[in-house]
Order: structure tokens, then C-alpha cells, then sequence
């Protein structure tokens, strides 16, 4: 078991790398298109016009609702950080502690979260844009991978509580 | 127990709209590329009239990502299986341990010979040496594969200690 956990720890460590990487350079590749696009606007602005109705608006709203795309990556990715410490839990031979339980919750959690959370941005990302919304096709993307591996990461939860408790009562056992 | 219906449910329902008709659809598409190999090209991309490989060569690729994908079908399967012990409260019976493990061999195995494949099809169809560092699919499931293996092995200690536990007067 040991190999797997330390072959599982080293890919863990390798995916998180890559998607920071990725998101960041998501990142400053929006926020450079974004600047141009300001600036692009900036030239042909009515300054008459009233701020909320222009187009300025409307970018800054899409920029906002990006920015929160971005935060939600990043807490998955976070999310997905909390692996590493089960693994070392694992290998310590530490199966059933209060923290792999607590962990087990907590990425449930972000795994659900940020499911709902982008599924509503991605909703008023369309809004914005005019295009349409097809929830099931949003749905079917990455969603239909991520609420059952939250559920299921919740169940592990209560699982590894009862083992804990088996444990325990063997441990007292003379 | 909520979130094990719930989860169930989910399960079931992706079993029901996605697996079995992807199984029939597989079983059709593994007949129809020998009765007709341009539709390959579909799912390659390629222009086998164009191609120096023969046409054989892609109907093999296509039934080795189809056995690939029916690999994946039955992991499915399986975890769908071990819930149905999850609800009759056995979380550390046999037959969930060999799942786990099972679909820990599965997942790893799909996930790398997806990867080796892939790589393989590229460089031979479209004469494109590509290897891809990043986050992909094939690494996730080798990821899940390997964490259900640890899964199982950390299922097994639970179970000794639960037989020990209940031997004990």
C-alpha cells in the first residue's frame, strides 16, 4: 500500500502543480485581453452616457463574474490540496483520525460548492453575453463527475467514523 | 444515510441515461467500422482513403478505445454494486474490498493505456509526436484508480479490526 500511497502523493503533488499553473496563466492571459478590450472601449466611449446602461457596465459585470470563475477554480484546487494531507495521514498509519474524517468532509464540500457556485456564474456569465443557457448541457460538462464525487467523499466521511469507532473500541479491549 | 440516497440515485440515474445507451451504442459502433471504416474518420479525424495505414489498423485503434470505454462502463458497475452494501450498512464486507480494489486496477489500467494510445494513434494518423505534461483525463483516472486501491487497503485494516472486535467477548 505504501508504494501507492507515495506514487498517489507524487501525481497529487504533480496535478496541483499543473493546475496552478494552468489557472494562473488563465488568469493573466483574461486580464490582458480585458485590459485591451478597456482600452479599445475607452476610445470610443460616450462620456455623456450614464454608467450603468454603457457598455463599461456590462464589461465590468463580466469581468466581476470572471474573477469569481477564478476564484472557484482556486478552491478547488484547494479542495484538492486536502488529498495530500490523507495521504500523509495514510502513511503514517493514521487511516481512521478525526483529520482524514474532517478532510473527507471538507472536500465533499468543495466539490459541491463549487458545482452550484459556477453553475449560477456560468448562468449569469450567459446572461450577460446573450447567448443561451442550456442547464443540462452546462450540467453534463464537468458537473455530472463532481456532485457524486462530493456525495461520495461525504459517505467516506461516515465510513471512515464508524471504522474510527471500531478501532477505538478494539484499542480499549483487553 | 441522506447523502447515500441521494448519491445513489445520481449513480443510478447516470447508470440508466448515460451507461446503457453508451453500451448499446458502442456494441453498434464496434460493428458498423468493420461494415463501414470511413466512419472512423469521424472519430479520428483522419481521411483513411488519404492514409498510408490501412484501414485495419484504425478498426483495431477503435475496438481497443471501445473495449477502453466498456473498462470505464463497468467500474460504474462495480461502484454502484458496493453502494448497495454501503445501504445495508456492511461498509467493510469482502465483496466491497475486491471492488475497490478492482476498480482501482481497472481506473490505473484504462487511465495509462488510454494515455499510451492516444500517443500512438497521434504519432501514427496524423504524424504528430505530442506528449501532453498537463492535467488530462487519462491522469485523473489513474489517480482515482490508485486512490481506490489505497481505498481498499484502508477498507481491509477497518474489516480485521472489526473481526477482531466482534470476537471479543
Amino acid at each position: 500500500m505504501k508504494d501507492n500511497t507515495k506514487i498517489l502523493t507524487y501525481i497529487t503533488y504533480g496535478v496541483l502543480f499543473g493546475a496552478v499553473s494552468v489557472l494562473l496563466n488563465d488568469m493573466r492571459e483574461f486580464d490582458f485581453n480585458q485590459f485591451e478590450k478597456f482600452q479599445n472601449w475607452s476610445k470610443i466611449a460616450d462620456k455623456n452616457e450614464r454608467w450603468f446602461t454603457s457598455k463599461n457596465a456590462i464589461e465590468w459585470s463580466y469581468y466581476a463574474i470572471n474573477a469569481g470563475l477564478f476564484f472557484w477554480r482556486g478552491y478547488l484546487i484547494y479542495g484538492f490540496s486536502y488529498f495530500l494531507f490523507i495521504l500523509k495521514e495514510v502513511e503514517n498509519g493514521n487511516y481512521f483520525s478525526d483529520k482524514n474524517i474532517t478532510y473527507f468532509k471538507k472536500i465533499g464540500s468543495v466539490f459541491i460548492s463549487y458545482t452550484v457556485s459556477v453553475l449560477i456564474l456560468r448562468f449569469l456569465l450567459r446572461a450577460i453575453d446573450g447567448s443561451s443557457f442550456k442547464f443540462f448541457n452546462e450540467l453534463k460538462a464537468e458537473f455530472t463527475f463532481l456532485i457524486p464525487a462530493g456525495l461520495a467523499f461525504y459517505i467516506l466521511a461516515e465510513i471512515f467514523e464508524r471504522g474510527k469507532n471500531v478501532e477505538e473500541e478494539n484499542d480499549l479491549t483487553i | 444515510m441522506r447523502k447515500l440516497i441521494i448519491l445513489k440515485s445520481l449513480i443510478d440515474f447516470i447508470w440508466i441515461i448515460t451507461c446503457i445507451p453508451s453500451m448499446l451504442l458502442l456494441v453498434f459502433c464496434a460493428i458498423y467500422m468493420f461494415v463501414e471504416p470511413e466512419s472512423l474518420n469521424l472519430v479520428f479525424d483522419i481521411d483513411i482513403a488519404e492514409q498510408r495505414t490501412s484501414a485495419i489498423a484504425v478498426q483495431i485503434f477503435g475496438l481497443l478505445f471501445i473495449v477502453l470505454a466498456f473498462g470505464t462502463i463497468y467500474c460504474v458497475y462495480l461502484f454502484r454494486k458496493t453502494l448497495r452494501y454501503f445501504q445495508k450498512v456492511k461498509p467493510f464486507h469482502n465483496n466491497v474490498i475486491h471492488n475497490f480494489h478492482q476498480i482501482g486496477y481497472l481506473l490505473s489500467g484504462i487511465g495509462l493505456l488510454s494515455s499510451i494510445l492516444f500517443f500512438v494513434a497521434q504519432l501514427f494518423f496524423k504524424n504528430e509526436f505530442k506528449i501532453n505534461l498537463g492535467l488530462s483525463p487519462y491522469l485523473m483516472l489513474i489517480c482515482f484508480g490508485l486512490f481506490f486501491m489505497v481505498l481498499s487497503e484502508v477498507f481491509k485494516v477497518a474489516k480485521y479490526a472489526k473481526e477482531e472486535n466482534d470476537l471479543t467477548i
